[in-house]
């Protein structure tokens, strides 16, 4: 089917030719099928409007999106949506972003024996084989060490990362049909947070773990993981985060999980916290664009709300902040969860 | 990429899907293979015999009557009668200035393999006299006419000249070798020394054949039973390469790239408004074949991926039976765009030592032995490098090889015309480079800081 002939109320320009080659255009067509110059004809009518005939509509071309995510005309790969989980009151989302072409973060929510919510998210090192696959067996571990299991320390927090380590490290490395052929091994980052009265938090790498505090009018963002990168490396000498993470490199990680890691040396934390507090657990996708706590605190502090009243339920808050990123640019895979404090309500996965 | 075990191709993508900003060029192999049980092919399958027809066709000029050429080619012929399978149907043509149907005499198209029809044929071939010139074009014009007569699925003709086709304009064989295309394969060989290289190739190349020299015509009868049994063992006939590409992109060079070097650019036919068909002609079980893409699209932004290619194998019937997608992703990576597929990189270098192997010979037949030297030694140098030691051996016998990995040759005064005939005609077969599984060395990973999570 020639897609320009279901579109019908388009014009070609007046005399019907490419201004570039000369050769005769298809009505209604956005670019010279010989020689591919635009014919100045705007999109007008593509974005997100779906076509007349009810398929999928590409947003740069209009065309019918194929079965396989792929533009049957100009072969453009279709955005994907948001993927946002919703369990209970608590909640997480996560997007590819622009820049990377597939998403190699992973999250995960669980309860504990005493039900307070588990925040899990894992970031995929782009410099590994198979990083979607290492950041989801990291997550799927910590899952399964901690759901339903009583967390009574730090110790707890540090066997689940163990699990995740072992379970990263056991993966192929020789399966990505995207890395050469070669000896690095598949690599993730990771934080996880436990929502309970004492917030415990344990992280390798650079994902993070905010508790964000009720603070007047806004909420006040306080980082409770450490990173290992040299950005941080930099900064414990003195030099202000901002101007580390501008340093050549500086975005570069220094402890992962998987079998290329050196030992493994969780950073572990607890802290207690106040009344009507919420954790945040994010991928650099995220903190990339909000690196301080002062920046983190307006971002979250405009995407929530005054506390106590909400401005959304937190899985949607999520999806804001996933959103902003991407409004920033995506320059890379982004993940946010969101738990209230001490919340123990059912969790059931909304669908 | 594959559709699984019940299909009768599997189709894989070799590439580096990233492209740096503003990048427009996809280069990819995708390497096809026929699945060894002969069932998968399915409905589309060649139905016996009687579902095949071959075409011997056999040069009879004055000049075949030297050397014991003629004797040579008509034992070929009748080995060839004698190697059809039991009711394929065939017929004998003998060429000259003109052609003649040798058999069958009995106003029928075709004849079939039965013993008295093979009795019969074997005596027309041995009663043939040599005389008169050589216009290939009426040849296959006469193959035409014969194989536009039958439903066989699977069509296949035998071509043997000893000679140049000099009693007939370049443009009429050309128009006659385009009026044969999709209705016929054709195996080409030349027999002695006196025939042209590119003539025989333009010929095989468009009816999807194989070009060969045979040097001594005692090797004759041995390499048409060959062509025979090979042609019957292509139990899938007439496949097409379909290729889609997006709006605006280019096709800069489709080429099959394994077993040999075959240009297919120019030779797509539209089906679709996106979408040229090439033919590829019948497939045996098991075979294999390699083709390089250059696809030139319109670059998207970094962080966009789009589909440059999708490679489908389409059957005879139109069932599509694999699909292989070559991918674009623009990334500001340099470390991920800047990394050459090692498939790409070995195909680009046999494609390379093909041309140089007939730019040096062109060359040297022109007398410019500088360039000669220079394009053969750069040939020798690619042949060690991608270990193709049987081009390797061929240009042995044309160049004095100093040094092989620099390249270094000096041309041999006195080189046989049959040896530079032969790698020549050779000069397009290819090494084919091992699946994704154990290729390339691993390397040392290093423990140091990480970009890029």
């Amino acid at each position: 089917m020639n897609p320009h002939e279901a579109r019908p109320g388009r014009v070609a320009p007046a005399d019907g030719s490419c201004p570039a080659c000369g050769e005769p255009l298809v009505a209604g067509a956005r670019f010279c099928e010989s020689c591919g110059t635009p014919t100045g004809l705007p999109p007008d009518d593509v974005a997100g409007a779906g076509r007349p005939d009810g398929l999928p509509a590409c947003d740069r071309c209009g065309g019918e999106v194929g079965p396989d995510g792929y533009c049957t005309v100009c072969g453009h790969r279709a955005e994907d949506p948001v993927e946002v989980h919703a369990v209970g009151p608590v909640g997480w989302a996560t997007h590819r972003g622009y820049r990377h072409h597939r998403n190699e973060d992973a999250g995960g929510v669980v309860r504990t024996a005493e039900g307070w919510p588990v925040l899990v998210v894992a970031d995929g090192v782009s410099a590994s084989p198979s990083p979607d696959e290492a950041s989801a067996a990291a997550v799927e571990a910590v899952v399964a060490a901690l759901r339903d299991r009583p967390v009574t320390g730090e110790g707890d927090l540090a066997a689940a990362l163990e699990a995740a380590h072992a379970a990263v490290s056991a993966l192929p490395h020789d399966r990505d049909p995207h890395w050469p052929p070669d000896d690095t091994h598949p690599a993730c980052t990771i934080a996880v947070a436990v929502a309970g009265p004492t917030v415990r938090v344990a992280n390798v790498g650079d994902a993070r773990a905010y508790l964000l505090a009720p603070a007047g009018d806004g909420w006040r963002a306080t980082q409770l993981s450490s990173d290992d990168s040299v950005a941080a490396a930099a900064v414990a000498q003195g030099i202000d985060l901002e101007v580390a993470l501008a340093l050549p490199g500086g975005h570069g990680i220094t402890a992962w999980l998987g079998a290329d890691a050196f030992d493994l040396d969780p950073h572990l934390t607890s802290v207690d916290a106040p009344a009507g507090a919420l954790v945040l657990v994010c991928s650099d996708g995220l903190w990339n664009y909000a690196p301080t706590d002062e920046a983190m605190s307006a971002l979250v502090s405009a995407a929530l709300g005054p506390p106590g009243r909400p401005a959304g339920p937190l899985p949607a808050i999520c999806e804001l902040l996933v959103r902003w990123a991407l409004d920033q640019g995506g320059a890379d895979n982004v993940t946010v969860a969101l738990a209230p404090v001490g919340d123990t309500s059912e969790l059931e996965e909304n669908p | 990429m594959s559709t699984g075990p019940a299909s009768p191709f599997t189709a894989e993508t070799y590439q580096n899907e990233y492209l740096a900003a503003g990048a427009d060029t996809v280069d990819a192999v995708v390497t096809v293979e026929a699945a060894g049980d002969e069932q998968a092919a399915g409905a589309a399958a060649v139905r016996g015999g009687a579902d095949r027809a071959e075409v011997i066709i056999f040069d009879t000029s004055g000049s075949m009557g030297t050397a014991r050429k003629l004797e040579a080619a008509k034992e070929a012929a009748a080995a060839a009668v004698d190697s059809l399978d039991d009711g394929v149907s065939f017929a004998v043509i003998a060429g000259d200035h003109q052609a003649r149907l040798v058999w069958p005499v009995d106003g029928r198209s075709f004849a079939t393999a039965t013993p008295a029809d093979r009795e019969g044929a074997k005596a027309a071939i041995a009663a043939a006299q040599a005389a008169g010139g050589t216009a290939i074009g009426t040849w296959l014009d006469l193959a035409r006419t014969l194989f536009a007569s039958t439903t066989a699925s699977a069509r296949h003709a035998i071509l043997l000249t000893d000679g140049r086709n000099e009693h007939q304009q370049p443009h009429e064989l050309a128009a006659a070798v385009q009026a044969c295309r999709g209705l016929f394969q054709c195996d080409c060989r030349g027999v002695g020394v006196d025939w042209e290289v590119e003539e025989l190739r333009g010929i095989a190349t468009a009816l999807l054949g194989t070009v060969d020299i045979v040097a001594d015509p005692e090797d004759l009868a041995a390499d048409f039973r060959a062509m025979i049994s090979s042609s019957q063992a292509r139990a899938l006939p007439d496949v097409r390469l379909r290729l889609w590409t997006p709006q605006g992109a280019v096709l800069e060079s489709l080429r099959q790239v394994a077993p040999e070097v075959l240009d297919l650019t120019g030779a797509g036919t539209p089906s679709g408004p996106l979408t040229q068909d090439f033919l590829l002609g019948g497939w045996a079980p098991g075979e294999a074949r390699d083709y390089h893409l250059r696809i030139k699209v319109r670059p998207g932004e970094v962080g966009d991926e789009m589909l440059a290619g999708r490679v489908s194998l389409v059957l005879a019937d139109g069932t599509v039976a694999t699909q292989a997608l070559v991918r674009a992703v623009w990334t500001d990576d340099v470390a991920k765009s800047t990394r050459i597929d090692q498939h790409v990189a070995h195909y680009t270098g046999q494609v390379e030592l093909a041309e140089a192997i007939q730019e040096g010979l062109h060359a040297a037949k022109a007398g410019d032995h500088a360039t000669a030297t220079v394009k053969l030694g750069r040939a020798v140098q690619l042949a060690a490098a991608s270990g193709h030691d049987e081009t390797m051996k061929l240009l042995s016998k044309v160049v004095e090889i100093q040094d092989a990995e620099r390249g270094t040759v000096r041309l041999r005064p006195r080189a046989e015309r049959s040896a530079e005939m032969t790698l020549d005609t050779r000069s397009t077969r290819t090494v084919r480079l091992g699946r994704r599984s154990g290729d390339g060395a691993p390397e040392g990973g290093s423990p140091t800081p990480r970009e890029g999570t």
